[in-house]
């Protein structure tokens, strides 16, 4: 019988980068989400609310997909990307359902 | 069994204190290894600290800002789907073209805002005078989900009809039964220059047929809207004393495909079919309706039983083709309304 010292492999519970970065993007979509439906106005950029979102979803899911370190923010960040979208595609299927003009 | 014992005999080739010296060399090999100083110890606690916190913050954060989206598209879906936005334009929209006389607006000009759980309608009104479509102002409805506010009227005419009615003599047309007869405006008419149109309201001496009545009219006169006969118009109140106001519908086709008063059907079966939907939503229609009460059942079986009669209408042309009314037999008496300069071509 014999001792030896073998190193515990401990998961690491440090956030991806990629994911952190991902749910960031995602709060930073949300707060120009936000200000565009206070505000109502139609002149928000796009940039903001649709392609920054595509970055951060891509980001998201290449956090997903890091090994040893927690997915947390990834999942959080993939979500709320998400949301958005689905958020911009009810948005416009209910408003051209609404007082439909031709 | 024997097989056993043999390996346990194996393994005790060690003797105790090798086996202590080697446990003692472990415990050293590992403090050496994997020493934490205290100060490490703390900056290990500190960034958990700052993790957790972030995360906190972050997550909160999300939530907090998820709010406002998830109400605007609870209100988007509430008004959507089964049509209960457009149903409330509807009734705004009948309830226009039945209780104001001449008074149209076009339909896909309708504009519509959301907020949190309510929906804001506004559009431009028009009457018709002389030859000519006039923008007399707009109208402004607040929905609080199915529930209006009354109505922001920003109308800019000469002789307006009284925005709260409370006073018989105060409106334009009168039965031929009504013992409260409006004062006439001839005199009004006979001062007006030739080269002028202008809108009437006539009150008629006796129930007419509409298309009756069309015939007897000037050359050139237009009858725009019709005021119906429901019962209730000798006295002009409800069964609890409430001041109702004309109903009726425009008498000439509406071009506007999206007009609930389109080529389609004749207008009088359409102004039928308006008063079966504004029954179902009468409580919404009598908020967005100048008068307080409307009536609706009552007014509608009673134009079923006896058909469509009117006792007013509008009309409009050349001022000096429509003094020649003073001359007919069916006209009772005459409200002037707006007057425009000539526009007939």
């Amino acid at each position: 019988m014999e001792f030896t010292m073998k190193s515990k492999k401990t998961k690491n519970r440090l956030q991806t980068f990629t994911g952190y970065l991902s749910f960031l993007i995602a709060l930073i979509a949300l707060i120009f989400l936000n200000a565009g439906l206070l505000l109502k106005t139609e002149q928000m950029p796009n940039f903001f609310i649709i392609e920054l979102p595509q970055i951060g979803l891509m980001l998201g899911i290449i956090g997903i997909f890091s090994r040893n370190r927690s997915r947390l923010f990834a999942i959080w960040g993939i979500a709320l990307h998400l949301f958005i979208f689905l958020f911009i595609f009810l948005m416009i299927i209910f408003g051209l359902s609404i007082n439909p003009k031709p | 069994m024997q097989e056993e014992e043999k390996d346990v005999g194996k393994e005790s080739k060690y003797t105790q204190d090798e086996y202590s010296h080697f446990v003692d060399s472990s415990i050293k090999e590992f403090e050496v290894d994997f020493f934490i100083t205290e100060e490490s110890q703390r900056k290990i606690v500190q960034t958990g600290k700052n993790q957790a916190a972030k995360m906190n913050i972050m997550i909160s954060l999300a939530l907090l800002l998820l709010i406002i989206p998830i109400l605007t598209l609870a209100t988007y879906a509430y008004y959507a789907i089964g049509g209960e936005g457009d149903k409330l334009i509807e009734i705004a929209d009948k309830t226009l073209y039945i209780t104001e006389p001449n008074m149209s607006l076009e339909e896909m000009k309708i504009e519509n805002e959301f907020g949190l759980f309510s929906m804001d309608i506004h559009y431009d009104v028009f009457k018709r005078i002389g030859n000519a479509e006039y923008k007399i102002g707009n109208q402004f409805i607040h929905f609080g989900l199915d529930q209006p506010n009354f109505p922001i009227n920003e109308f800019y005419l000469e002789r307006p009809l009284p925005e709260n009615p409370y006073k018989q003599e105060n409106e334009f047309l009168s039965h031929p039964n009504a013992r409260i007869l409006p004062g006439s405006d001839w005199g009004i008419l006979k001062g007006l220059p030739d080269g002028t149109v202008s809108e009437v309201y006539v009150s008629l001496s006796s129930l007419q047929n509409p298309e009756k009545f069309e015939e007897t009219l000037p050359d050139y006169t237009e009858l725009v809207w019709v005021a119906v006969d429901t019962g209730m118009e000798e006295k002009m109140i409800d069964s609890e004393g409430k001041l109702i106001t004309p109903i009726g519908y425009p008498y000439q086709e509406d071009p506007d495909n999206w007009s609930p008063f389109n080529g389609d059907e004749v207008n009088s079966k359409q102004f039928i079919e308006a008063l079966d939907f504004l029954e179902k939503n009468e409580e919404t229609a009598v908020k967005i309706a100048r008068a307080k009460t409307l009536c609706i059942k009552q007014r509608s079986d009673y134009i079923k039983k006896h058909g469509i009669k009117i006792y007013g209408a509008v009309v409009t042309g050349p001022t000096k083709e429509l003094r020649l009314l003073e001359k007919m037999q069916e006209v009772r008496s005459i409200k002037v309304g707006e007057v425009k300069l000539w526009n007939l071509r």
